[in-house]
């Protein structure tokens, strides 16, 4: 009894118990089965062999494209999501007049030197997929005080989108992250004195600050207007004096009413001149009072050091300190 | 079976370094004087790159870190330089890693932003925060410049 036989024998293809002896019907088959040219046997085994190697390979080849995707493709790293935004009727022009005007009429309360934001921001490396798998912004409260020294303090918020996966550890809301204590000597402000409230001046205050010129874009005004609320609030005069500058500098479209990441409606202004134009960024003020409330910077694509999916909300700031 | 005896001897040698420079730490513990202890232990390796042997033509690398003071630099991690749209090393960050001996320039378009703050978070070498070409301001190993008022277009980096 060869190893066919015996296998055949074993595995007892007949209905009856499979402890009985064969009927003399299966006997026979066996025995035209054993006694057949092996050719054909051998012939199915290369045949199979073909088949577990190729499904072998085309599995192997199918892991190292996956992996080598995952590795150069941009991957679906979380960040928030882009706000949406309503076209409205009007020009840009005309909509910053009326923000202006309502921010005159709305924003009595003087400069505050308590700030208070909530942020999120990414974290970029060249030539590196970021994998992360939430978003956490953060609260941070800057204190200035008028003998030039600071306080800066930033603490977790909520967790608002994606999900926290096994291996992260999301701190608890409110945990304190970092506490700066800032001397006159490490001039916690930029921008030393107060914005004017003129609508030239507020130009003329931002360039000679950060050096601005000619050749600077709109998204270079916009990114400083950001940098300038992070180190002052602006009542009603500064706000018009802004609107004003805003519908003065070219490449700016108006996108319409939005809700910033706190809930608040809002109009919003864009501009696509920063980062060689891979990026929009955008100024949103608040629909009914004429603050500026926010600014949203977000990743477009075309840049091929930035492995990040397009588009992407790379930063985000909602003031919360003006009403 | 050499490769396995070279590599226990390695992981030896590695479990002794490390507690020893974690414990000892001294400032003129070069990074030299390390991988030539190590060689002397160990002979039959080659430093490839500063603080990196490899024996048996490359089938075992130890990697020796440069030096024991170092530390990341706000959130860029050590051997890294960035930049921050924001004053403080706050708001987005990009970070960068290639240098050369003629100096690497990185461009900060990458940012959507300007920056604002930069640090050069490796243990050697220096960065330039340039811009168009102009040179505004040099970071040496382990600094940052927590606030810039200044245009910057590209970080230089030189090993």
């Amino acid at each position: 009894m060869d190893e066919l036989e015996r296998l055949v024998r074993a595995a007892n293809p007949s209905p009856v118990r499979r402890t009985s002896t064969l009927s003399p019907r299966s006997e026979s088959d066996l025995a035209q089965i054993v006694s057949a040219p092996r050719a054909s046997a051998r012939a199915d085994q290369g045949w199979r062999r073909t088949v577990i190697w190729g499904s072998a390979v085309a599995a192997g080849l199918a892991i190292i494209l996956t992996v080598t995707a995952q590795l150069t493709a941009p991957r679906a790293t979380a960040s928030p999501p882009v706000l949406a935004y309503a076209s409205v009727a009007g020009s840009a022009a005309s909509a910053l007049e009326r923000l202006g005007e309502l921010a005159r009429k709305n924003i009595t309360t003087p400069s505050s030197d308590v700030l208070v934001s909530e942020t999120w921001s990414a974290d970029i490396t060249i030539g590196v997929a970021e994998t992360t798998t939430y978003v956490q912004p953060r609260e941070v409260t800057r204190t200035f005080r008028s003998d030039g020294t600071a306080t800066f303090v930033v603490r977790a918020g909520t967790v608002r989108w994606g999900v926290v996966s096994g291996d992260d550890e999301a701190p608890a809301a409110g945990t304190e992250l970092e506490r700066m204590e800032l001397t006159a000597a490490d001039g916690p402000r930029l921008f030393v004195e107060p914005p004017p409230s003129a609508g030239p001046e507020f130009r003329t205050y931002l360039e000679s600050t950060l050096g601005l010129s000619e050749a600077s874009t709109t998204g270079d005004y916009f990114a400083a207007v950001q940098s300038l609320r992070d180190e002052w609030a602006f009542d009603g005069e500064q706000t018009a004096a802004l609107t004003e500058l805003v519908a003065s500098l070219p490449d700016v479209t108006m996108l319409g009413e939005t809700t910033d990441r706190l809930g608040r409606a809002g109009i919003a202004f864009a501009t696509r001149t920063n980062g060689d134009g891979t990026f929009q960024t955008v100024l949103i003020f608040d629909r009914a009072s004429g603050a500026l409330i926010a600014f949203e910077n977000t990743y477009l694509g075309g840049n091929p050091d930035v492995a990040l999916p397009s588009p992407s909300v790379v930063n985000y700031i909602a003031w919360k300190d003006q009403p | 079976m050499k490769t396995v005896k070279l590599v226990a001897a390695v992981v030896v040698a590695f479990a002794l370094l490390v507690p020893a420079s974690a414990a000892g730490a001294q400032p003129g513990d070069s990074l030299t004087v390390r991988v030539a202890d190590v060689l002397e232990k160990f002979p039959g390796g080659v430093e490839v790159a500063p603080g990196v042997i490899e024996w048996d033509e490359g089938a075992i690398t130890l990697t020796l870190e440069s030096d024991f003071n170092a530390r990341s630099i706000g959130t860029c991690a050590t051997g890294q330089y960035c930049a921050w749209t924001g004053t403080f090393y706050s708001g987005t960050k990009v970070a960068f890693t290639s240098c050369s001996a003629g100096g690497t320039s990185s461009s900060l378009a990458t940012l959507g932003a300007a920056a604002r703050s930069t640090a050069n978070a490796r243990t050697t070498g220096t960065v330039n925060a340039v811009n168009s070409g102009t040179l505004v301001y040099t970071m040496a190993a382990n600094t940052g410049k927590t606030s810039t008022a200044a245009t910057l277009t590209h970080l230089v980096c030189f090993t």
